[in-house]
């Protein structure tokens, strides 16, 4: 976790100073009457690198302290977890997200109903491994429900797909 | 008309069939929407304006906006608590404590605290206003840009204190939200700010958006990489109702945030929001044992849900008695109010005391039925989170997706949803807290608006901050507050190395 | 296998079937009419949006429904009907304002709003009129122009958006008069006049559906009006060119547009439901009681008074040497 703080806390102190130089550059800080468009953005973006090496400075100092009985067998425990997390992010945590950003891209091409249908059929099989007669009525009953709250009840729009018209 | 047989009269307006059906319509669509992730109070009124302007008597039509505005404040909280899902910006805090005591398989008493703790504090809103509207009305033209301002620098150091015990991480996330904030068009220079040619960034980010992604789709990409889950709350449901201890550690709470919210919600702009920042804050303060905020402690859940409830009463006032609205739900019923020819301000309570008095009188009693739609329910709702997590984490996806998406109709929604899901995702593994930030969002404009009026007001000087007595109350305590934060986290840093 | 070939077919006609079954013929209108108004609700405009959206389904069979859609001083809200498909769905309710015939003059726009734009008809003018609060020291203009001169301080204005039409009347009369206006620019008419009735700032311009209540109530005085001859609504104050100062402006005029592209025949429906609607006695009775004239302009005719409009806001920002920061 220290490594993951140590790379963030940089990228924050570079994404301030972007930031900071963006605002002052393109945005204008203006008068002190009529502060211009860069004006609070650039403040922000000081604070940020300021508050990114902070970070990085606190990172620095809490790595001594750290008791050194068993860590033999927490460097072990931590070799086994870190596979296991790496089997659960590929199998469950990207395709999730990749599901999501599919549905994104179908949802206006498709139509809600198609996307949201197809969205809970991927979910179910590949996320959860569940059945195709499961997946099924889950995929249908939710496609269901999002119509009648959504179309009927509601009477939001929603689009019915560019490839259907 | 004096108080008493103006209250009598309204109740027998408040009383007839229609005005009752009409206020439990109003609680039930607003309970409703508010569960709903898009759809808010105003924008709900918005679709009913053809209808309400069918409605032949004002005061039925102001019964019927007022519940949807105040039902919303209820329905807001179930899905804070349950789903980590905030339905207003008024939720937010809720869902820091709230979720924690759910996820504790403590959902019940959750929500029944929260809906109890409406209950208490609109009753003593409404009382409040009952007595007292004509002469705090004052108080909401009393504070101008220089006052908002502070009050909403005030605001953020309270969303600070959300941030556990990381102050850096805290004033982190405050940044990253007053930055988000900014993006988009700004309209005293007229120019887009990093929008980086993105058509859709021109009117910048939606808070539905950005709430239900950081706080919603982050917790579920999180728990999707964690450890497997077969359901949301691994423990047992258990106890469904409130405990007395929980009673108990919640009275206090309770009466603080009514008094919070009251007197904050009256302020136009931002009033529901910030006394629900403020409650927490002073629970937190004043709790023996802080450490157990945003573990789950039951006063982070019980004060601001009672913020936000006395805030949604009072912010009444100013439209009643002034005839200013305070906030975009108010406005709309302002705007029906002058379509149905009745001008809200200090002549309404003469000129129309039924429709005055019938909508206070409406307000009790949408109060009281509101609770009775929500206590019962509250069973119901936690058993919502014994849904295996592989149905509920897609439902809530799609949900929070076509919610997002019917904000503007644009795809683009979607995609921003998903990515502040996976920021919220990274929040969360870096120990970040990202309340403080979707708070900072919704303050932003506020602060960066009446930064920029009172330096014009002033010439540009920020004397002007420090000369006006509410202001510089404000300064005040932010500075007292923010000095008193320094010195307990300095305190424990010499405490450690020693 | 094939039970899921059936789901997805059953799903698939499903999301074809229901939304093809619930629309009508073809004719204009088969479903709900979109009017965004690109203000905060409450305001003038709002308001005048909610007084033709009561009356619209009197003269049409699918009702207008209202959107709020306020931002960049109502650039946002408008840019988005200016991007929406011209079908004659979604309109735009208060053409005419600040940021359509005063801003293309002072900023860079996104968009052209007379050539992307077309008017449908106007509905309404609200006219700019300076405002102070009722305890102020100021009594007339008369005597704000010699305190400024004398104490050589800034009057500190609210107005609504800036680069709006009220901003512009503001600053053009600080400029022909000689005293140094600040403007204070707000989100929208509402919250300006509220900063004002706290007293927070000097003077402040709006329309008068918007400060008529507030002067009733006994919180403001009116002071001037910015237009060539006196408001109806405000017969007793006086215009800016009476009071000796050459300023007038045609205020913010109020009217309904479409994308550009849109058919005739729909431009032509709208223009003929909106002229029903202004000869309608219970709308002017509602208009009267929200301080709002009307004053109905067909489409072709209201496209030749924005070209000219513009023409004459560009005019005044020329001659005056306005510029915004």
């Amino acid at each position: 976790m220290n490594r993951a703080e140590k790379v963030s806390s940089i990228v924050l102190i570079a994404f301030g100073l972007f930031v900071a130089f963006y605002s002052r550059q393109y945005l204008k800080l203006g008068k002190m009457i009529t502060p211009g468009a860069g004006f609070l953005p650039y403040w922000i973006g000081i604070a940020l690198a300021v508050l990114g090496a902070i970070w990085f400075l606190n990172t620095r100092l809490s790595r001594s302290g750290s008791g050194a009985r068993g860590e033999e067998r927490v460097a072990v425990n931590a070799a086994a977890e870190k596979e296991a997390l790496r089997g659960r992010i590929l199998s469950k945590f990207l395709p999730g997200v990749l599901l999501v950003i599919l549905y994104a891209w179908l949802f206006e091409k498709a139509g809600y109903l198609v996307s949201t249908a197809l969205f809970m059929v991927g979910w179910q099989k590949v996320v959860e491994k569940e059945g195709w007669r499961k997946t099924a009525v889950i995929a249908v009953l939710c496609a269901g429900c999002m119509y009648t709250l959504f179309s009927y009840l509601l009477k939001v729009y929603l689009p019915t797909g560019t490839w259907f018209s | 008309m004096d108080i008493f047989s103006g209250l009598i009269s309204g109740f027998s307006i408040a009383l007839t069939p229609i005005n009752l059906l009409f206020a439990f319509l109003g609680a039930l669509v607003g309970t409703a929407i508010g569960v709903l992730p898009g759809l808010g109070p105003a924008a709900t009124i918005a679709l009913l304006m053809p209808a309400i302007y069918v409605i032949d008597a004002p005061v039925t039509a102001i019964i019927l906006m007022a519940g949807i505005f105040y039902g919303s404040m209820y329905g807001g909280s179930t899905t804070s608590i349950l789903l980590n899902l905030p339905g207003e910006a008024a939720s937010v805090v809720t869902c820091i404590d709230g979720y924690q005591m759910a996820l504790k398989g403590r959902a019940g008493a959750a929500l029944g605290i929260a809906a109890i703790a409406s209950f208490v504090a609109g009753t003593i809103g409404i009382v409040g206003m009952t007595l007292f509207a004509p002469k705090i009305a004052g108080l909401a033209v009393g504070f101008g840009p220089p006052e908002k301002f502070s009050l909403a620098v005030v605001g953020l150091l309270m969303a600070v204190t959300l941030s556990g015990a990381s102050v850096v991480k805290g004033l982190v996330m405050l940044a990253l939200g007053l930055l988000l904030a900014s993006v988009g068009l700004d309209p005293i220079s007229g120019k887009t700010r990093f929008s980086f040619g993105v058509i859709e960034l021109q009117s910048g980010f939606d808070f539905v958006t950005l709430a239900m992604g950081v706080f919603g789709l982050g917790e579920i990409f999180y728990g999707l990489e964690s450890a497997i889950k077969t359901e949301i709350v691994t423990t047992k449901v258990g106890q469904v109702w409130p405990t007395m201890k929980d009673w108990v550690a919640s009275r206090m709470a309770i009466l603080r945030g009514t008094l919070v919210g009251f007197f904050i919600g009256i302020i136009p702009g931002g009033g529901a929001v910030i006394s629900s920042l403020v409650s927490y804050a002073v629970e937190k303060r004043v709790s023996k044992r802080p450490e157990e905020f945003g573990q789950g402690a039951i006063e982070g859940v019980a004060g601001p849900e009672a913020a936000n409830n006395a805030a949604s009463s009072s912010s009444f006032i100013p439209l009643l008695t002034l005839g200013i609205p305070g906030n975009a739900s108010i406005a709309m019923i302002f705007a029906a109010l002058l379509i149905k020819g009745i001008t809200p301000g200090p002549f309404l309570i003469v000129e129309h005391p039924d429709v005055f008095w019938g909508v206070i009188a409406s307000m009790y009693i949408g109060n009281v039925m509101l609770l009775v739609l929500n206590l019962p329910l509250v069973g119901l709702w936690a058993q919502l989170l014994r849904v295996p997590f592989g149905i509920m984490a897609p439902v809530i996806i799609l949900f929070t997706a076509i919610g997002s998406y019917s904000i503007q109709g644009q795809a683009f929604d979607i995609y921003s949803l998903v990515g502040f899901g996976l920021f919220g995702y990274l929040l969360r593994k870096l120990k970040f807290e990202p309340g403080a930030m979707v708070l900072a969002f919704v303050l932003g404009p506020m602060v960066e608006g009446s930064m920029r009026q009172s330096l014009l007001m002033s010439g540009g000087s920020f004397s002007i901050f420090v000369t006006r007595p509410i202001s510089l109350a404000l300064i005040g305590l932010f500075a007292v507050l923010a000095i008193s934060q320094s010195a307990v986290t300095l305190r424990k840093r010499f405490r450690t190395t020693t | 296998m094939k039970r899921v070939v059936a789901v997805f077919a059953a799903v698939m006609f499903a999301s074809v079937a229901f939304p093809a079954a619930s629309m009508a013929a073809d004719a204009y209108p088969s479903k709900p009419i979109t009017a965004v108004v690109p203000m905060a609700a409450g305001g003038s405009s709002d308001l005048l949006a909610r007084a033709i959206e009561k009356f619209w389904p009197k003269y049409s069979k699918q009702p207008l429904a209202v959107v709020n859609k306020p931002g960049g001083g109502g650039v946002v809200g408008t840019e988005g009907v200016v991007r929406s498909k011209p079908d004659g769905y979604t309109l735009y309710l208060g053409y005419g304002s600040g940021h359509d015939v005063v801003m293309p003059s002072l900023q860079k726009m996104p968009y052209d709003p007379l050539k992307d734009l077309v008017p449908v008809s106007r509905v309404s003018i609200h006219s700019v009129v300076i405002v102070t609060g009722a305890k102020s020291e100021f009594n007339s203009i008369k005597d704000l122009v010699a305190w400024s001169k004398k104490e050589g301080k800034p009057v500190t204005t609210a107005v609504s958006v800036k680069a709006g039409a009220v901003d512009l009347a503001l600053t053009a009369f600080g400029k022909v008069a000689g005293i140094n206006i600040v403007t204070v620019p707000f989100s929208g008419g509402a919250e300006a006049t509220t900063a004002l009735a706290g007293g927070h700032l000097m003077i402040g311009g709006g329309h008068p559906s918007e400060i008529i209540p507030h002067i009733k109530a006994g919180r403001f005085k009116a002071l001037a009006v910015a237009l060539p001859q006196r408001d109806p609504t405000l017969p007793d104050v006086p215009t800016l060119r009476e009071l000796g100062f050459d300023v007038a402006t045609w205020g913010s005029i109020k009217g309904v547009a479409a994308p550009a592209g849109t058919p005739k025949e729909v431009v032509k429906y709208i223009d003929d439901n909106i002229k029903k609607i202004c000869n309608d006695p219970e709308f002017l009775k509602l208009m009267a009681s929200l301080n709002q004239p009307v004053l109905y302009l067909g489409s072709d005719d209201f496209g030749k008074f924005m070209k000219q409009a513009t023409a004459d806001y560009a005019k005044l920002i020329k001659q005056l040497n306005i510029t915004i920061d």
